[in-house]
């Protein structure tokens, strides 16, 4: 017990001394941050955008349409109606006649196709116009707050609780005697290797998590965000990505003999691309990969977590997160398995 | 006996890195271990310790089985290895406290060793130092401490000597003979036969993963034929005056260098004067003339038909 | 041509970088290009996946649910809230509706007869509450003596407007083959700029490493040819690199190059990457600390694709942020991609401010090289 507090001591000094520890684990982590919040600051307070519809001036629907807020009327001639549709500039155009013309099929045109219809319509049922009465809406909103925008940091908190990656490849190099020359040393020792590990173990998720909490506490009050409601859960899903990422960095250490730069660079690659299907880059990343290939987002851990982390907070929704719980359960001991297997050798074949 | 290395062979793939390596250390003793670069030196300590895994053969340590589980035998070994081996992010001072208590539990004895480590190997001054900050003589000093500070009973030096300064060298030179008379048992791997002849009690001299020989430094230049060698620089001398140089008594073998020849003598009487008297006779002149004892080099040479540094 | 057959050795040992970028990077424009790129012939409604609960099993509820039916696509559901928030978060339905037990009486009371759930910041969410509505009035406006005239409603509800499609001659641009190349174009330009900064500049470092740069001193290949070699390889590389993603549009959309604008996708891209070379040329002048390199190429070609409308569509972005983002040329050739042009006229300012940034990324690149030569 003794021995592996003081290797806890002695590894957490190692590794918080390393520059390229704290980079990736701190610093990384917050401009990560600052970029999502100065890129999508403008969009999350963003209201329907409205819909731009061109007509001629003498148009004898055009006061009802500007009535309508969702559009915006553009008072066009003849002769700019073709260059504005190509340019995007209008969505539709609406002749005298009331027929559309539109670009290409879309949500757009179609609801102004529907708006226009309706007038069509209107006139087609046979009732006096004053019957009509659109004054009324006959919907109750039940709209959740779903929001695009704040998954991203779900995601990004994801992401870096997988951190633990990095710590996770140190520790095993430096006890594997083929990959560096302390851990030539320390095999000659009387210290046992399970010791070491369990120490740097410990030590890794530690020092992620310290990183997370000041990523959350910078998050929630330097930029404002509030992200938790559900603590308890919420922080499940962080120490079990924290697990498994310190065991995805075990199992990157142990498996083969490149640099710890070559590993360190792979761990950051694999974490990208895990956050970037999660959606991390941009929502509609995440919304194309559930679509074409929904099982990605089913089996990808970062995405697991960020849906997760997005449904316990903001759908207040706890149901089904024993799920994602028990996928992550069985990667991470999948991962401590396989990079065991790696490590238990006790002779090397070559040095 | 406190090392018995018995029939070694270690295979990597195609090459045999030892070939029925053998080896036998005496508790109190310095041995080295002499060879050539890639000769198995390394590949032999690594085995002995149980870092690498070997075909055949049997290890003993302190006339026990070495096993990578045998904690009790490594609690009494200290290792020097070949290259730097400490935290690039823990002080002097933290890299050798850390090794140290690895062996040492008892927090206060460790300070007194840790202090006693650092002093000897002279690095009071830098104990706040991180490694990368340090030159490359005292990085090896740091990494000799490393290995030594828990007062081991067998210590295993690999290299040590290798790229450092010439006052370092010393330093650690000294340092590895004050140790063997603290009463630690001493392997010592080099290619430097300097470092070998000075330091060390007993030789084992290998190439190509087999010993050669083995003995004491007199035994081993005993086992070679050429017991002197005598060099003369003549100022002129004809082909065939030279070749006569053979017909002296005890002569093997000679040997143009450029403008010198190398006389080789076998073990025998009077060697000196048998030539300067054949000088005298034959009227000649020489510029210089010097006589030389075997070296470990002669004795590699003889042995090998190769010079033992390249 | 030692030093440039070396250091193409050494940038192709950072094969990993390259390979796993360039794989996520081809990936993402398969799953993305896997919808048709066919030119549209004619107008076609969008349809929304609906979900719908009938508490009431009414006649108008059934109607209603026709009249959906034929605007959308009816996806199963479940009357449970937490259910139906996740299918909404998952994307797997645009909008669930709830009619109540009481769904005839609030209609007539003019009440809010329809529970709807969705997600009001997306265009859909007016749609479906626009037809809702529409419906409920229509049906309303027949209410008389008691009863609903459901079958003229339906009638009526039929009718519609013609939509015309506007005239394409084959010169013009194929619109959904270009939102395809926009995009790819877009990313390619993160994806460029990460790979040069983490390849060349690894490679720089290898070569500037200090044992290296001695050698080099005593070794007898003049300055000059040293540097000249080094950049004809820095150019190899890079050119490589860019005729991949290039050649990579042409290979997944190649049958669609003659309806988008392809020469501009492509002029652009190899400004782009020329100042993306030059912004290397400057990155390492300043370090060759690998470390700090691997951390230069993803803040910097992940921060830039950002602010610059790569992730996100410029025209959402702030305006501070894009202020900011004038700075790097990512933004204008963002800006080039985004635009129709007609000859490159059009574009001229954003070309001129890409080279611009080339020239200022190699003076400072000069400068700093100077300064560490006193150094």
């Amino acid at each position: 017990m003794k021995n592996i507090f003081r290797n806890c001591i002695y590894q957490g000094k190692n590794r918080y001394r390393d520059k390229s520890f704290l980079f990736w684990t701190l610093i990384y982590p917050l401009i990560m941050a600052i970029f999502f919040y100065t890129a999508f600051n403008g969009l999350i307070d963003i209201e329907l955008e409205s819909i731009d519809i061109g007509i001629k001036s003498e148009n004898p629907i055009g006061f009802i349409l500007e009535e309508i807020e969702l559009l915006n009327v553009h008072k066009i001639s003849e002769d700019e109606i073709n260059e504005k549709l190509e340019n995007e500039e209008i969505q539709g155009f609406i002749d005298n006649d009331l027929n559309l013309l539109v670009s290409k099929s879309g949500i757009n045109q179609t609801i102004i196709k529907e708006i226009i219809d309706q007038i069509k319509q209107m006139g087609e049922l046979n009732v006096p116009i004053e019957k009509f009465d659109f004054t009324i809406d006959y919907v109750l909103d039940r709209n959740q707050k779903a929001d695009a925008i704040i998954i991203i940091f779900y995601s990004l908190i994801a992401m870096v609780s997988t951190y633990g990656i990095f710590p996770g490849i140190e520790t095993v190099s430096l006890i594997q005697a083929n990959l560096t020359n302390v851990g030539k040393r320390i095999n000659v020792t009387p210290l046992k290797k399970n010791d070491f590990l369990l120490a740097g173990v410990i030590v890794s998720l530690i020092l992620n998590l310290l990183s997370n909490g000041i990523l959350l506490i910078f998050i929630k009050y330097i930029l404002k965000i509030d992200l938790f409601t559900e603590i308890r859960y919420s922080a499940i899903f962080i120490i079990i990505g924290n697990l498994f990422g310190v065991a995805l960095g075990m199992l990157i250490g142990a498996s083969n003999k490149q640099s710890g730069n070559v590993k360190t660079i792979l761990g950051i690659m694999i974490t990208l691309v895990l956050s970037f299907f999660s959606g991390m880059m941009s929502p509609d990343i995440k919304i194309l990969v559930d679509k074409k290939i929904p099982l990605i987002g089913k089996i990808n851990p970062i995405s697991i977590i960020t849906d997760n982390l997005y449904k316990i907070n903001l759908l207040e929704n706890t149901q089904n997160v024993n799920q994602g719980i028990i996928i992550l359960s069985i990667y991470c001991i999948t991962l401590i398995f396989i990079s065991y297997g790696f490590l238990r050798r006790k002779t090397y074949d070559s040095i | 006996m406190i090392v018995r290395v018995k029939n070694l062979v270690k295979r990597y793939k195609e090459l045999i890195a030892l070939d029925h390596f053998n080896m036998e250390v005496e508790e109190g003793e310095i041995l080295g271990l002499l060879g050539p670069n890639g000769c198995g030196k390394t590949t032999a300590i690594n085995c002995i310790l149980s870092l690498l895994s070997f075909d055949k053969g049997e290890i003993e340590i302190f006339e026990k089985k070495m096993t990578p589980n045998s904690y009790d035998i490594k609690k009494q070994i200290g290792v020097v290895p070949q290259e730097v081996s400490v935290f690039e992010n823990l002080t002097v001072r933290e890299n050798i406290d850390y090794f140290c208590g690895l062996y040492i539990e008892d927090k206060s004895l460790r300070k007194q060793y840790v202090e006693e480590a650092i002093e000897f190997v002279g690095l009071k001054d830098y104990i706040k130092f991180y490694p990368k900050k340090l030159s490359g003589g005292l990085k090896r000093r740091l990494n000799i401490a490393c290995g030594i500070a828990h007062k081991p009973k067998l210590i295993f030096l690999d290299e040590p000597t290798v790229a450092v300064d010439a006052q370092s060298r010393n330093f650690i030179l000294d340092g590895i003979k004050r140790l063997n008379q603290e009463g630690s048992t001493i392997i010592y791997t080099t290619h430097y036969l300097e470092e070998a002849e000075m330091l060390c009690k007993r030789i084992i001299i290998m190439d190509n993963g087999k010993n050669l020989v083995s003995g004491t430094n007199e035994e081993l230049k005993a086992m070679i034929t050429t017991t002197e060698k005598i060099v003369v620089g003549f100022s002129a001398i004809e082909d065939e005056k030279a070749q006569k140089i053979k017909s002296i008594p005890h002569v093997i073998d000679i040997e143009k260098k450029e403008d010198d020849y190398i006389i080789k003598f076998e073990n025998g009487l009077n060697n000196l004067s048998n030539l300067l008297e054949f000088i005298k006779e034959n009227k000649l002149a020489y510029t210089k003339l010097y006589s030389q004892l075997p070296t470990l080099n002669d004795v590699f040479l003889e042995l090998t038909g190769k010079e033992l540094r390249d | 041509m030692t030093v440039y057959k070396y250091f193409i050795k050494i940038a192709l040992k950072n094969k990993g970088v390259i390979l796993s970028y360039t794989i996520i990077f081809f990936i993402l424009s398969i799953i993305n290009g896997s919808t048709n790129a066919q030119r549209e012939t004619s107008f076609m409604e969008t349809k929304l996946d609906i979900g719908i609960v009938d508490n009431s099993g009414s006649e108008l509820s059934k109607s209603l649910i026709e009249y959906l039916g034929k605007k959308n696509n009816i996806i199963d559901t479940i009357s449970d809230e937490k259910y139906i928030k996740e299918q909404i978060f998952l994307e797997i339905v645009d909008a669930v509706i709830i009619i109540p037990k009481d769904f005839e009486e609030k209609v007539i009371n003019k009440e809010r007869a329809i529970e709807l759930y969705n997600d009001d910041r997306k265009i859909e969410s007016y749609q479906i509450q626009n037809q809702i509505n529409k419906f409920i009035s229509f049906t309303n406006a027949t209410y008389e003596d008691g009863k609903f005239d459901l079958s003229s409603v339906g009638i009526a509800l039929d009718e519609g407007i013609k939509v015309n499609l506007l005239k394409i001659d084959n010169n013009d641009v194929n619109q959904k083959a270009n939102t395809w190349f926009k995009f790819y174009f877009n990313f390619t330009s993160y994806i460029i700029m990460a790979i040069y900064i983490a390849v060349i500049g690894f490679v720089m470092t290898d070569f500037i490493n200090k044992e290296v740069e001695n050698r080099r001193k005593i070794s007898s290949i003049k300055f000059l040819k040293f540097n000249r070699e080094i950049y004809l390889g820095q150019l190899t590389i890079a050119s490589f690199i860019t005729l991949v993603f290039i050649l990579g549009s042409i290979v997944l959309k190649g049958k669609y190059i003659g309806e988008v604008d392809f020469s501009k996708y492509v002029i652009n891209t190899i400004v782009f990457s020329f100042s993306a070379l030059c912004l290397v040329f400057l990155i390492n002048n300043i370090t060759n600390n690998k470390f700090i390199i691997s951390g230069i190429s993803t803040v910097l070609s992940l921060g830039t694709s950002f602010i610059s409308g790569v992730m996100v569509p410029q025209q959402l972005l702030g305006e501070k942020v894009l202020t900011i983002a004038k700075f790097f040329p990512t933004y204008y050739f963002v800006k080039i991609n985004e635009t129709n042009i007609s000859s490159f006229l059009d574009v001229k300012y954003e070309i001129f401010m890409q080279l611009l940034f080339a020239m200022a990324f190699l003076l400072m690149g000069l400068y700093f090289s100077k300064v560490k030569q006193k150094a």
